[in-house]
């Protein structure tokens, strides 16, 4: 049988699991996630039930009207929703892979394995593609041994924006210094600096690791972490005077750091010849209401430090958070 | 007829201006609310009384929950708007000066006005909002001696201020300045000293026939060039650039002003011991360039050069500019 899909019933109640989530917080949620299975003696054996329940993040709240759906390599397959978000379908039990697609959303993918004789409840997030997050002043710093010249060529995982000096096709081309000058086109420089806008959704990291940081304490909380992580106290007043006065408008911030491996989802950087020592922060932060408002432990970092050449990069986004209100009209069963 | 009668009302009623500036701000670019008699005509209905009708304007047409009074000579009457935005009140003939306020707003008068009786009289009055504090964004200073040197620097600053790094006391900073420009504050090196605050843009006097209007794709050009003139380094001019460019190409275009030196005292004065040989500050005022933004002269800069003991600064603000 080719066609899996037997029948379509929409139903009003699936009582998926919802994971309560702390209000105004962010932001990622797996955007595929299986719910509750219950085994149902009155289907075939070559039947189960898979029920759907999609919603949406960020701007586009409104319950979705209708989505487009892929069943393993089968053409895509318009359905349309309930007044909740919710459509449901009889189909053969065993391996499916689903592809969601929705208007101005990313397209989510599910692999499930079901077995006959159950009902079968998926969530599915779809995240909106037309937010963006800005990628706000990443700088470069450069401490060669010797003076040397140096290749920098970044690819950022979104568009570039404006850089200074000048980035151009082949990367900076610059000569630097031991004491931190850098030297373009016979014009000296302290950093490197290119900012950009990506795609919100493609931010991902673990919303429990972090900190609150109230605006009193703004100053001392970056001397810890950023002199933990082997900033030089200029770098650090750079970071510092760009962000905490952006920052101390609100009363409390969320703040994780996204550093090396991590900073890779905002760019990649390749730098030749390759330095020693690469440290990389990225800071993603948003205001919250209160010291409690997210449930998340101080993060740890392990920076071996190598002698030699080195080189410092930092950024950060103001992030986009999900409406303190949303999800209230989910079926609970 | 009726033409000629209504004229002669007009004529009869309008002395000696009915238009009138709400507060004195004594600044020429800045808008301010008003109050204008825009209609008197006869009514047949009411003929011993003054019938009032009031319409108000207001920014972003949010009228309601503004508290609006109207005054009568000092005395007030609430104020009840209609769907409209309208207020209309009755009342006996007399002369009346008329004032209106609201949260928020500048107030706005009429003149004494002689009310006759038996007429209708419209007034519309246009709100204008208070002026909003304006965030002097990133001033930084930095300071070039020959010879390394401790240095006190004190600030004035007509304004609040809100973060500053190293941290400014009360005693001003007390730094160790390097002839590379290494600061040395609290065993911790800085390339600069960091300040930002906020003030009462009505403390500027700028001159806004002088300036510039400049689109985004030349903002980086322009700035390099001209701060270069101004006598600004590369580096220093990166950091310029790198912290005014990105929020200032949100707009097409922008108009510029710069404050230098002297004029750099409308937002703040500063102290320094030992007194540099060599002082520039430059503080950038920019703002939203509408197209029909009068011309504008390009503002001249008298040569600096870096003799001795030098100390530059700059810093900026997005000014509020009301053009219409």
């Amino acid at each position: 049988m080719n066609t899996l899909i037997m029948a379509l019933l929409v139903s009003g109640s699936f009582g998926l699991n919802t994971e309560k989530k702390e209000a105004g917080t962010l932001m990622y949620v797996p955007p595929f996630r299986e719910g509750k299975v219950q085994t149902d003696n009155t289907l075939d054996a070559n039947q189960a039930v898979y029920s759907f329940h999609f919603e949406t993040l960020y701007q586009n709240k409104e319950t979705l009207k209708s989505i487009w759906l892929k069943v393993d390599n089968c053409e895509k397959v318009k359905t349309d929703l309930d007044s909740l978000g919710n459509c449901s379908y009889t189909m053969v039990p065993g391996k499916h892979n689903f592809k969601f697609y929705a208007d101005k959303c990313q397209v989510v993918k599910g692999e499930v394995n079901v077995n006959p004789y159950t009902r079968n409840n998926f969530d599915i997030t779809f995240t909106d593609t037309t937010i963006v997050v800005v990628v706000c002043k990443p700088v470069i710093y450069l401490h060669p041994v010797e003076e040397t010249p140096v290749n920098i060529k970044i690819e950022p995982k979104g568009e570039l924006g404006f850089t200074y000096p000048t980035y151009k096709d082949g990367g900076w081309n610059v000569l630097a210094f031991p004491n931190g000058r850098i030297q373009e086109e016979g014009t000296m420089f302290n950093y490197l600096f290119w900012d950009g806008e990506m795609p919100a959704y493609k931010l991902k990291y673990d919303q429990s690791e972090g900190e609150i940081v109230s605006k009193n304490e703004l100053t001392s909380f970056f001397i810890r972490n950023l002199g933990t992580l082997g900033f030089t106290s200029w770098e650090m007043q750079d970071f510092m005077t760009y962000w905490i006065p952006k920052m101390m408008e609100n009363e409390y911030c969320y703040v994780h750091f996204l550093v090396n491996d991590a900073y890779e989802q905002i760019a990649s950087v390749t730098v030749t010849p390759k330095p020693d020592h690469m440290l990389r922060v990225y800071m993603l932060w948003h205001p919250v209401k209160d010291k409690k408002a997210v449930n998340c432990t101080p993060q740890v970092f392990d920076i071996d430090y190598h002698e030699g050449f080195g080189y410092v990069e930092w950024g950060g986004s103001e992030i986009p958070i999900e409406n303190e209100n949303k999800k209230n009209q989910k079926p609970e069963k | 007829m009726k033409k000629i009668f209504l004229f002669l009302f007009l004529c009869f009623v309008s002395f000696p201006g009915f238009s009138n500036k709400g507060e004195d701000i004594g600044r020429g670019v800045t808008k301010v609310s008003t109050a204008t008699v825009t209609k008197v005509v006869p009514n047949k209905t009411h003929l011993e009384d003054v019938v009032l009708t009031v319409m108000f304007k207001c920014p972003s047409d949010a009228c309601a929950k503004k508290g609006i009074k109207m005054y009568m000579n000092k005395n007030p009457y609430p104020v009840k708007l209609t769907k409209k935005n309208e207020f209309v009140h009755i009342f006996k003939p007399g002369r009346f000066r008329l004032e209106f306020t609201g949260n928020d707003f500048y107030s706005a008068s009429t003149d004494t006005i002689n009310f006759e009786k038996g007429t209708k009289v419209f007034v519309t009055v246009e709100f204008e909002t208070v002026q909003k504090n304006m965030t002097t964004r990133k001033p930084v200073i930095y300071l070039y001696p020959i010879e390394t040197t401790e240095v006190n620097v004190q600030l004035d600053y007509h304004g609040d201020l809100e973060f500053t790094y190293p941290l400014y006391t009360s005693g001003g900073w007390d730094v160790k300045a390097y002839p590379d420009g290494t600061l040395e504050a609290d065993g911790k090196q800085f390339n600069y000293l960091f300040w930002d605050g906020k003030m009462d843009q009505g403390k500027l006097q700028p001159d806004f026939t002088k300036g510039w209007v400049i689109e985004s794709q030349h903002l980086t050009t322009f700035l390099e060039n001209t701060l270069e003139q101004i006598g600004l380094n590369s580096k220093e001019t990166a950091d310029f650039i790198t912290y005014w460019v990105p929020i200032m190409q949100q707009n097409e275009k922008n108009y510029i002003h710069f404050l230098l030196n002297e004029n750099y005292n409308q937002v703040a004065n500063i102290h320094v011991s030992p007194e540099p040989d060599q002082m520039l500050r430059v503080f950038m005022l920019w703002t939203k360039a509408e197209n029909n933004m009068p011309d504008v002269l390009p503002q001249v800069f008298a040569p600096f050069e870096r003799n001795g003991f030098t100390l530059i600064e700059w810093g900026g603000a997005e000014y509020d500019l009301h053009t219409k």
